[in-house]
């Protein structure tokens, strides 16, 4: 208890009062300018971590969120693509099973050829498609282009696949989620196969070249260089001028296999050309062209065969060697088989790539609810309560006007006023 | 009896009143001056000395009447004591707090600018780098981001430091005399010889009066000042003067400065640098004698009071977080993201760019540099890096190409076209939820840094709370001294215009006996 009470400390006592409601009404002035809760993070350690650790989840979620979306939009683009190379695919299909009818002359025939050809280029070009400057269906060599058409002297198209393969176990993976990764693509050689002509491999596994003066060039990959096989001198010329050696395709008992002009294939076993029913063959030898051995899978693999198929009905229906027009028939029939394979390999792709986009959905239906929350959290920690605020700021404001009044006017009473 | 002694006696009361007057009017012109103790005039009958047995005309006949008997000032010398060593304590507190309140602004990472904003930009980047790993944009991006988390390292760390310089200074000369602790210490010292000062004068006047009371007002705000650097003992001399003492040490000994306060680096006080002993504060504080030996290193008895706060600022005790020690954290952190990240940067099966940008190559770059790197006996190195040491390889910021994306953990089945694998980076994009980083106590980066932020706001907390108490009693005791000892003016005018009465009433005495004088003189004639 206080004994005594002076006109000082009374003074001192109502200006600390004063004071305290001016740094009541400043604060809160403050927090109504900037509309924050809190703005250094003593004001409320627990809050403060509350927030960066929400802002962390919610800027994460907005990460994953733009994955999504690009993964979307990607798969969408894969998906109109695909579309598109099932459409023609089914053209040349269609194409194919009107020739193997057997009724179309020549002319037809080399019209639906050449249709099939433009078809194959066609394709082709969807398989280069490139997205955000990338090779879509190259696999992980996003810069190379994957596929590159060939047409030998014979007329005969190869469609060569450069992306890398489905079995290099290599697959890009979009994070949509803390730690959950999504792969969003596909390699050429998995959805629309390839046609391409065997390399010829010397003993060791080594691809065979030849140089532009026809010696054997073989390709060391251990240590990224070439090598003459006659002497083993390494092969110092530009790599470009080298040309692949290709394997000549064989029979069931290692016959090599030609071409005779008029479509019909020609046997060699080392010393005698006959024809596939054991008759000789009687024409000129250098008019025989080598048949070689061909890789082939996928819409490529029957669209090429297809193709080369129909190049020997023409040129057996052109000679009249109604035994070789058969032969190339049977051929053709058996590559429209590949067909419903080669086609059925695109659909799965559209099929995985609908399930991925559901799942994407989904995971996005989460994060985007996840964010409200984490949002709505956040602005409960963080932002101001406007009502709230403004009614204590005005509160504040009638206190400290309140004790200003009180003072100035118990300040001015003593004895000197009645003196 | 005679009518001259009545003459006496109201000439008396009028010097007297006008004396009492000129106290009213002291106060009064002091009510608004700091420290001032409200003075008041103690009257007293004057009594002559008479011995017993003396006839009553004769006790009549001497002068009697009113004299002044002393001045005396208000004062609480109870409160007064309790104030001072409250207010080390608040000197102690806010001093703290105020340090504190340093590393508290240097984190505030509430304005989005602060070290895990980078590091989110920084994860951000990686993502976008995973998208387009061949692509350059998304590789110059990485590295901006990457140079802007390590530049926020050495800012947080320069400015840490800096902090914890401002204290004790960081052990050099230049930077102790800038330090608050010297300019503190410096202060210190000339008020001890203030109060030297204000001993010896003192010793001259004559107590209870006018002049003493006022030296006494000045005494003790010098006092309170001094309370608030330590918590100093103070002991009153039999000749009216005070001798303070910092524990055993006498420094001021009534008008004699015999202590003074000296700070030196700590490589002056040992000697040279190597003889620095482990964990030996920067600077060191002695007291030097009259005679000029010294009472060497009183760091430890440094405990209370602003020097307290200062001299223990960066002592790391009870988990206490100075600055140096959340250098240390942002040191361990930074040497945490700088190896993991340098290890999937250049491990087996980690493939870069070639210069062209059209084939893979293995990478042997690592990411981060500005490390100190040791071999150990068995030949392996071990690379530490620091927050205000880390930065960029110049090499990677150079040539983008340099960083590894692509990684494949069987190195027979390495395309080297395969120039948009990105598998390296996924695993850099999966530390973000790591939770076993080296020195990191299983926590992610994010959490570490976090839980650093956290605590840096727990102890200014509490700090500011703490200090905001103590100077609440303080507050609370000096309005109890206010009360007790200031200026009322309503008191003055009273005691004002009673000493006016008193005087009037005297002079009107004085007069009528004057008129007895004149008719006792016009008798005769």
């Amino acid at each position: 208890m206080v004994e005594r009470l002076t006109s000082t400390s009374t003074n001192e006592t109502l200006l600390k009062y004063t004071n305290n409601n001016l740094f009541k009404f400043n604060d809160l002035t403050i927090k109504l300018a900037s509309g924050n809760k809190y703005n250094t993070i003593s004001e409320n350690p627990t809050a403060s971590v509350n927030i960066l650790n929400t802002n962390r989840q919610i800027n994460q979620i907005g990460v994953f969120k733009g994955n999504i979306s690009l993964a979307n939009s990607s798969l969408g683009n894969q998906d109109s693509i695909l579309s598109l190379a099932e459409k023609y695919a089914q053209r040349a299909r269609d194409l194919g099973m009107q020739a193997a009818t057997g009724t179309y002359d020549t002319s037809a025939l080399e019209g639906i050829k050449a249709d099939i050809d433009e078809l194959i280029n066609t394709i082709v070009d969807i398989g280069n498609n490139q997205y955000n400057g990338n090779y879509t269906f190259a696999g992980s060599r996003v810069k190379t282009v994957p596929y590159t058409v060939e047409k030998d002297e014979e007329g005969n198209i190869t469609v060569n696949y450069n992306g890398s393969k489905a079995t290099d176990n290599y697959q890009k993976k979009t994070e949509i989620a803390d730690g959950v990764f999504e792969t969003i693509n596909v390699t050429g050689d998995q959805v629309f196969g390839y046609y391409e002509k065997v390399q010829s491999t010397n003993a060791q596994g080594g691809k065979l070249f030849k140089d532009a003066s026809d010696r054997e060039v073989v390709y060391d990959e251990a240590q990224d260089k070439y090598f003459y096989t006659s002497d083993g001198s390494e092969y110092t010329g530009k790599v470009k001028d080298l040309k692949k050696e290709y394997n000549q395709a064989e029979d069931a008992s290692g016959n090599k296999q030609f071409e005779a002009a008029d479509g019909a294939y020609v046997y060699y076993d080392g010393s005698n050309y006959f024809y596939e029913n054991g008759d000789a063959y009687t024409g000129d030898v250098s008019e025989l062209n080598k048949v070689y051995e061909y890789k082939s899978s996928g819409t490529f693999g029957a669209i090429c065969e297809l193709s080369a198929d129909l190049g020997r009905a023409i040129k057996a229906m052109k000679s009249g060697n109604s035994d070789a027009k058969e032969a190339a028939e049977q051929g053709i029939r058996s590559s429209l088989d590949k067909f419903s394979a080669g086609i059925n390999n695109i659909s799965t792709v559209q099929t995985k790539f609908g399930g991925i986009a559901n799942r994407l959905e989904m995971t996005n239906n989460t994060l985007e609810n996840n964010e409200l929350q984490l949002t709505e959290y956040l602005s409960g920690i963080k932002d101001l309560d406007f009502t709230s605020a403004i009614t204590d700021w005005m509160n504040a404001q009638y206190a400290y006007e309140a004790s200003l009044k009180a003072m100035s006017q118990s300040m001015n009473t003593s004895l000197l006023n009645y003196m | 009896m005679s009518l001259s002694s009545a003459l006496n006696i109201t000439a008396r009361a009028m010097t007297v009143n006008q004396y009492a007057m000129n106290i009213v009017s002291n106060n009064i012109a002091n009510m608004n001056t700091e420290g001032y103790s409200k003075q008041r005039v103690n009257l007293s009958t004057v009594t002559n000395k008479i011995s017993i047995g003396e006839s009553v005309e004769r006790q009549i006949k001497a002068d009697n009447g009113v004299q002044l008997a002393s001045v005396t000032r208000y004062n609480n010398q109870f409160l007064k004591d309790y104030y001072r060593s409250q207010n080390s304590y608040a000197g102690y507190l806010n001093q703290s707090a105020d340090l504190a309140s340093q590393l508290d602004s240097i984190m505030n990472e509430l304005s989005g600018n602060g070290l895990d904003s980078k590091i989110n930009a920084f994860y951000e980047a990686l993502n976008n780098l995973n998208e387009y790993p061949a692509d350059s944009t998304a590789r110059v991006n990485f590295i901006e981001t990457a140079k802007s988390l390590v530049a926020k390292f050495a800012s947080l760390s320069e400015e840490l430091n800096a902090t914890s310089g401002n204290a004790m200074g960081d052990g050099t000369r230049g930077s102790m005399e800038k330090s608050m602790c010297y300019v503190a210490i410096n202060d210190l010292n000339a008020k001890l010889q203030e109060l030297a000062e204000v001993n010896a004068t003192l010793k001259r006047v004559q107590t209870g009066s006018l002049g003493a009371n006022n030296l006494l007002d000045t005494r003790d705000k010098i006092l309170n000042d001094l309370s608030e650097f330590y918590d100093f003992t103070v002991e009153e001399n039999k000749n009216g003067t005070v001798s303070l003492s910092l524990g055993t040490m006498t420094l001021v000994e009534g008008e004699n400065v015999v202590g003074t306060l000296e700070m030196v680096t700590a490589e002056e006080f040992y000697g040279s640098k190597e003889d620095i002993p482990e964990g030996a504060d920067k600077a060191i504080i002695n007291v030097v004698k009259e005679d000029g030996t010294k009472y060497k290193n009183i760091n430890e008895q440094m405990t209370s009071g602003k020097l307290g706060a200062l001299v223990q600022s960066d002592k790391a005790e009870n988990g206490k977080l100075t600055a140096s020690k959340v250098i240390e954290q942002l040191d361990i952190l930074a040497n945490s993201i700088g190896n993991v990240f340098n290890e999937l940067q250049t491990r087996e099966g980690a493939y870069c760019l070639n210069n062209t940008w059209s084939e893979l190559e293995a990478s042997t770059t690592p990411l981060f540099v500005g490390g100190f790197t040791e071999t150990l006996e068995d030949g392996t190195t071990i690379t530490t890096f620091k927050a205000a040491d880390i930065r960029i390889n110049s090499d990677i910021e150079n040539k983008p190409y340099l960083i590894a994306a692509a990684y494949f953990d069987d190195p027979s089945m390495v395309d080297k076209y395969a120039i948009g694998n990105s598998d390296n980076v996924v695993a850099m994009l999966q530390t973000r939820s790591e939770k076993n980083n080296p020195g990191l106590d299983g926590q992610t980066f994010e959490e570490f840094y976090t839980a650093l932020v956290g605590k840096v706001a727990v102890q200014t907390s509490t700090g500011d709370a703490s200090a905001e108490a103590q100077q609440e009693v303080c507050n609370s005791i000096q309005s109890q001294i206010t009360a007790e000892t200031s200026v009322d003016l309503n008191e003055e005018l009273t005691d004002l215009i009673k000493y006016q009465t008193a005087f009037a009433a005297a002079a009107r005495v004085f007069n009528v006996c004057n008129n007895c004088f004149e008719v006792l003189v016009s008798l005769g004639s």
